[in-house]
């Protein structure tokens, strides 16, 4: 197992070095540097721009020399945690990022348990009473939610919950703890809301889910091992629970890896559309004021927590299924 | 015992049928005879299987529809979707009706009732209001306003497929700029459908290219694809496309952005076919065709394209099929946020932009429509994808 | 087909089992009736797809939920008590105590046949547990004992492998260990040397045949290889497409078969040599079960076929010499059905 991991880990060094790469790819993308992009808006303000300073500043960030020093630098500044500077906040990217990142996960995090508790037991169900009333029916539901971009359903639900409640479904607290400082009562205050988003944010992942378990099930459901169990003498219930449940749950596991992404991806577009003061927001307008060093950065902080993701995914895979904890030694 | 014969009763007669379906379809294949028709006859066994899928043949037939609709555009749109009628801003969908209550009789030619612009003196709350007495008969092949069929300079005409003689025709309502939703819905389709069948080509060119190189060589090549594959995978897929696209120059034409966004949708989408085809290539090596071909002096090209290919390529395209569902999403969530295609072009996502704000979702919530539009195609995408799977499946059973 | 005698364990009467699909039902068992002495052993034979793993099925009511049977009786004789396995309700808690315990079961896969994600041990416990009400240590000894006597190499080790550690025939080891470990008064092993190397195939037959001594056990042996029967079986029975077409003892099958499936089969193996497979046994092919033949469901491929009676009527099953039945108009007997 302690080899299964150390491999994985080793696995990964070379995947970050790329992403770094695509990363800083992003911020080298747009035309200019953003420093143009600074000037450009002090200008449009009307402002008087000190030539003096912006070579300085050029300087400073190293933006008058090549793309794959620049790249270096980059790199050597993240081993230290410093992603660069932003412009448009006036503050190291790594700040920024960390002020916001705590909703975006707990958003994720709630979305990603709503997907697992609801995808779980369904597909189990549709997979046991397969083309009974209730497979149809939530094989139905499950397609409705796969069609349905989680972005849009946000905006429906905002419609819906309007025109019934008169309600502008926006935000992710009350109106006093909006600015106030993190606290228990505000914390309660942000459970009472964040379960909307999370729900439409799971909604596609769940139907996804559902229709993994559903298939992995099945195909568990006909092997001999379950003919084998019930000919001893188990109940079909408890043959069901066992064995089949139990192996048929390692490709849901396995999906964990993508499901992170997919709820990360969710996580920002419904941000945007639900007002939620998450990255999202932060990451739009980093694009639009071409504060690239931040762009690049949560491109980047995101890519490593999906890579986390899929590390847990690969490391609870390894302990529940005996082969794939084998295979590797 | 009554089980028994009800269950007889239910089941001797399809068995029969089946049966001889089934020697039909062996004639077939026996008759035809040649390596070339041992092709023919693999994608005739996808058709049959697929056939048997109903819900993806119904699908397919929708998707035609609507990629008719999307060539023929201006015809099938009753108005310029980019002509502004303020007087109709914002008009809901009309009712279209066969029976008159006013009149009490029924009508052959469906027909709508005239609509006005109210305005509430007090709220300042535009409303329509039907005049129950003045019905607008819908006419087919009418004359309307003059276009360009797909914009070439000979194509020019003014025959729409239906419209009104007087007043308007609204079917899905007017936007806030008094715009038809319908027309616009269906100049949209062409830009929001067409975003992912040309991803899935340039995906399905580029997978194999580089999947082929990876499995066919081996070695230093293919660990290093197979890294970057990973990490390709690992970068959330929205905020991916979302900073790419901001490069793209806004001075740009249209077209120019319309074809770098659909590159961009791309650049995830490849990655799964070159897996595939990585895979297929290693297993493909050792097999005794390909081997054969190979001791035959077959050039590396002609071994790839000619033997190897051929034998996976339904697979492939069966599970790119599922790919276009995540690249329409794609188009319309960065048009939404204003970083892929802007306004003066028509998509899905461009039009839901507009349905963005909650005023205006609450007096027209059917500008939300061009989702709906989205969530059928996605929907119809991935039952065609899941049926041309279990069509190209090797190991699914007639 | 037979007699019922009072030695008989088992005996299944006119039992019919129905698969139902879209495509149709198909009648995998259609009127099966043979008898199983206590003590003894009964091999089944027939070529692939005759039915012989859904009789298995059948009798401990495990067929797959698309599968039902529909009519007949298995009598299960206990210490003078006789039970109608069909009468139980698929899921009682009567026909779960009779699995596992009083009939066991030993199936064609040994790879299979194992849940892949628990140990062999934990497998075997189970069953142990739930049967013979021990604690966990005492079962856990038990399966180590059990194993030991079928010779599992170091079994106080392997009870803790998983199934993909050990080989092909330490797994058909650790099965016949499992179905063995509640001492049960029936044991059908379903073609329990298909699949394992021909080295080990001796091996595990002559494990069965031992601890059938020992436990003095009745054995049903399903197999394609009439050797195996040869070897081990004191009666026979063949099948054909879901039907009994001969039943009697191992000398009569071998010495004076009468039906001429019989006869092809045991033509199509020269000298009896082990391990030989079948080379075209029979001309002709089994007829797809979802429209089994009119008549005797054999006369297509019938060498002695009779225009006129066979493809007409349904051979009754008659007697003819002591304890050896056959279903074929060459022997008289008419009209059922
Ligand atoms: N699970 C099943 N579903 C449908 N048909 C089955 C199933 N199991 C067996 N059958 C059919 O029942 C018939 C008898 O099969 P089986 O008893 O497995 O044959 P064998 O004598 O080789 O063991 C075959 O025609 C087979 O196709
Ligand atoms: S009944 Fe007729 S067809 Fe059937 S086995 Fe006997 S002789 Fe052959
Ligand atoms: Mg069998």
């Amino acid at each position: 197992m302690l080899d299964f991991l150390m491999r994985r880990m080793l696995l990964m060094i070379p995947t970050l070095f790329i992403v770094s790469g695509i990363s800083f790819f992003v911020i080298q993308a747009p035309p200019g540097d953003f420093v143009t992009a600074h000037v450009q808006r002090l200008e449009d303000r009307g402002q008087i721009v000190d030539r003096e300073a912006i070579e300085a500043m050029r300087a400073r960030y190293g933006l008058d020399q090549p793309a794959h020093v620049q790249y270096v630098r980059w790199i050597r500044s993240m081993f230290r945690g410093d992603l660069g500077m932003s412009f448009d906040w006036g503050a190291p990217v790594s700040r920024v990022i960390a002020r916001r990142i705590p909703n975006s996960l707990i958003i994720s995090l709630f979305s990603f348990l709503f997907v697992y508790a609801v995808a779980i037991p369904i597909g189990m169900l549709s997979a046991t009473r397969q083309y009974s009333v209730a497979d149809y029916f939530f094989t139905f539901v499950a397609f409705v939610g796969l069609g349905i971009p989680n972005f849009l359903f946000a905006l429906v639900m905002l419609w819906v919950v309007y025109s019934m409640t008169g309600q502008v479904l926006i935000g992710l607290f009350s109106a006093e703890y909006v600015d106030a400082a993190w606290s228990w009562a505000r914390f309660m205050d942000m459970l009472r809301h964040v379960w909307i988003p999370a729900i439409i944010v799971g909604t596609a992942g769940t139907a996804k889910i559902v229709r993994v378990m559903r298939a992995s099930l099945l195909d568990e459901l006909q092997k001999p091992y379950v003919m084998v169990a019930r000919a001893k003498g188990l109940s079909r219930s408890h043959v069901n629970y066992k064995y089949p449940f139990r192996i048929a749950i390692n490709p849901v596991v396995s999906t964990i890896g993508w499901t992170l992404p997919s709820l990360i991806t969710g996580e920002m577009l419904v941000s945007l559309v639900l007002g939620l003061p998450t990255l999202a927001p932060i990451f739009l307008r980093a694009l639009q004021m071409q504060d690239m060093y931040l762009a690049g950065g949560i491109v980047f902080v995101l890519t490593l927590l999906t890579l986390l993701g899929t590390l847990i995914s690969d490391i609870l895979l390894g302990w529940i299924d005996p082969r794939i904890r084998f295979s590797s030694m | 015992m009554s089980l028994q014969t009800t269950l007889r009763k239910i089941n001797d007669f399809p068995a029969d049928l089946i049966q001889r379906r089934r020697d039909k379809r062996r004639k077939r294949l026996i008759d035809e005879k040649g390596k070339q028709l041992l092709v023919a006859s693999q994608w005739q066994l996808i058709r049959w299987k697929f056939a048997r899928h109903k819900l993806a043949m119904a699908s397919l037939f929708l998707l035609g529809i609507m990629y008719l609709a999307a060539i023929f555009a201006e015809f099938v749109s009753p108005y310029d979707p980019r002509s502004f009628r303020e007087q109709y801003a914002m008009a809901p969908p009309q009712r279209i009706r066969f029976f008159d209550p006013h009149e009490g009789r029924f009508h052959l030619r469906p027909f709508v009732y005239s609509i006005t612009r109210q305005l509430d003196p007090d709220t300042w709350q535009v409303t329509f209001e039907e005049d129950r007495t003045e019905k607008q008969f819908i006419r087919f092949f009418v004359r309307g306003s003059q276009y360009r069929l797909m914009n070439i300079p000979f194509l020019e005409g003014n025959l729409r497929l239906f419209g009104v003689e007087e007043g308007i025709i609204s079917l899905l309502g007017n936007d806030t700029r008094g715009r038809d939703l319908f027309s616009r819905i269906v100049h949209g389709s062409r830009i929001s459908l067409t975003v992912g069948l040309l991803g899935i080509a340039i995906s399905f060119f580029v997978g194999v290219l580089i999947g082929g190189l990876s499995g066919y060589f081996g070695g230093l090549l293919d660990v290093i694809i197979q890294r970057v594959i990973e990490a390709i995978k690992a970068i959330p897929t929205i905020p991916l496309w979302m900073a790419l696209s901001v490069a793209l120059p806004i001075h740009w034409p249209l077209t120019r952005v319309y074809f770098f966004i659909v590159l961009i949708l791309s650049i995830i989408g490849w990655t799964g076919v070159a897996r595939v085809v990585r895979g297929k290539f290693l297993s493909l090596r050792t097999e005794d065709f390909v081997t054969a071909a190979e001791l035959d002096g077959a050039s590396t090209g002609r071994l790839i394209f000619r033997y190897m290919l051929p034998s996976f390529y339904s697979y492939v395209i069966a599970r790119l099929t599922l790919e276009v569902p995540a690249m329409i999403l794609g188009e319309t969530a960065l048009s939404f946020l204003g970083l892929g295609l802007q306004a003066p072009a028509i998509s899905w996502g461009v039009m839901l932009k507009d349905a963005q704000h909650i005023r205006v979702l609450a007096n027209a919530p059917w500008m939300l429509l061009p989702g709906l539009f989205v969530f059928i195609a996605i929907l119809a995408f991935n039952f065609v994808g899941d049926g041309l799977r279990d069509a190209a499946d090797p190991y699914s059973n007639i | 087909m037979a007699t019922e005698t009072a030695d008989d364990v088992l005996s299944v009467h006119d039992l019919k089992s129905y698969f139902f699909s879209r495509e149709g039902t198909l009648r995998a068992i259609d009127g099966l009736s043979f008898n199983l002495k206590a003590g003894k052993v009964l091999g089944i034979a027939g070529e692939s797809g005759c039915g012989k793993s859904v009789t298995a099925q059948s009798i401990l009511r495990i067929l797959p939920r698309h599968g039902k049977t529909v009519s007949g009786q298995v009598l299960l004789t206990r210490d003078g008590k006789v039970t109608d396995l069909l009468a139980l309700g698929e899921e009682s808690s009567e026909i779960r105590r009779i699995r596992g315990k009083e009939i066991a079961m030993i199936f064609q896969e040994p790879m299979t046949s194992f849940s892949p994600v628990h140990t062999i041990g934990d497998q075997i416990i189970e069953t142990i547990r739930l049967h013979r009400g021990l604690s966990k240590a005492q079962a856990r000894a038990s399966a180590i004992e059990i194993l030991e006597s079928v010779g599992m190499p170091h079994p106080s080790r392997t009870i803790d492998e998983y199934p993909f550690n050990l080989s092909g025939g330490m797994r058909q080891r650790a099965m016949i260990a499992m179905a063995l470990s509640c001492n049960p008064r029936v044991l059908i092993a379903d073609e329990p040397t298909t699949a394992v190397d021909v080295t080990i195939q001796a091996q595990v037959l002559e494990l069965i045949r031992q601890m059938q001594a020992q436990l003095g056990m009745a054995v049903i042996m399903i197999t394609h290889d009439l050797g195996v029967i040869a070897e081990l079986a004191d009666h026979v029975l063949i099948m054909y497409l879901g039907r009994g077409v001969e039943f009697g003892s191992v000398e009569q099958i071998f010495h004076n078969p009468k039906h001429p499936y019989t006869r092809g089969l045991l033509a199509s193996i020269p000298k009896l040599q082990k391990g030989h497979t079948l080379v075209e046994p029979i001309k002709g092919a089994v007829p797809n079960p979802y429209d089994a033949p009119a008549g005797c469901p054999f006369h297509p491929r019938c060498p002695q076929f009779m225009q006129g009676t066979c493809e007409v009527t349904m051979p009754q099953v008659v007697e003819v010499e002591p304890g050896h039945w056959v279903a074929c108009h060459l022997y008289g007997g008419e009209d059922q059905r």
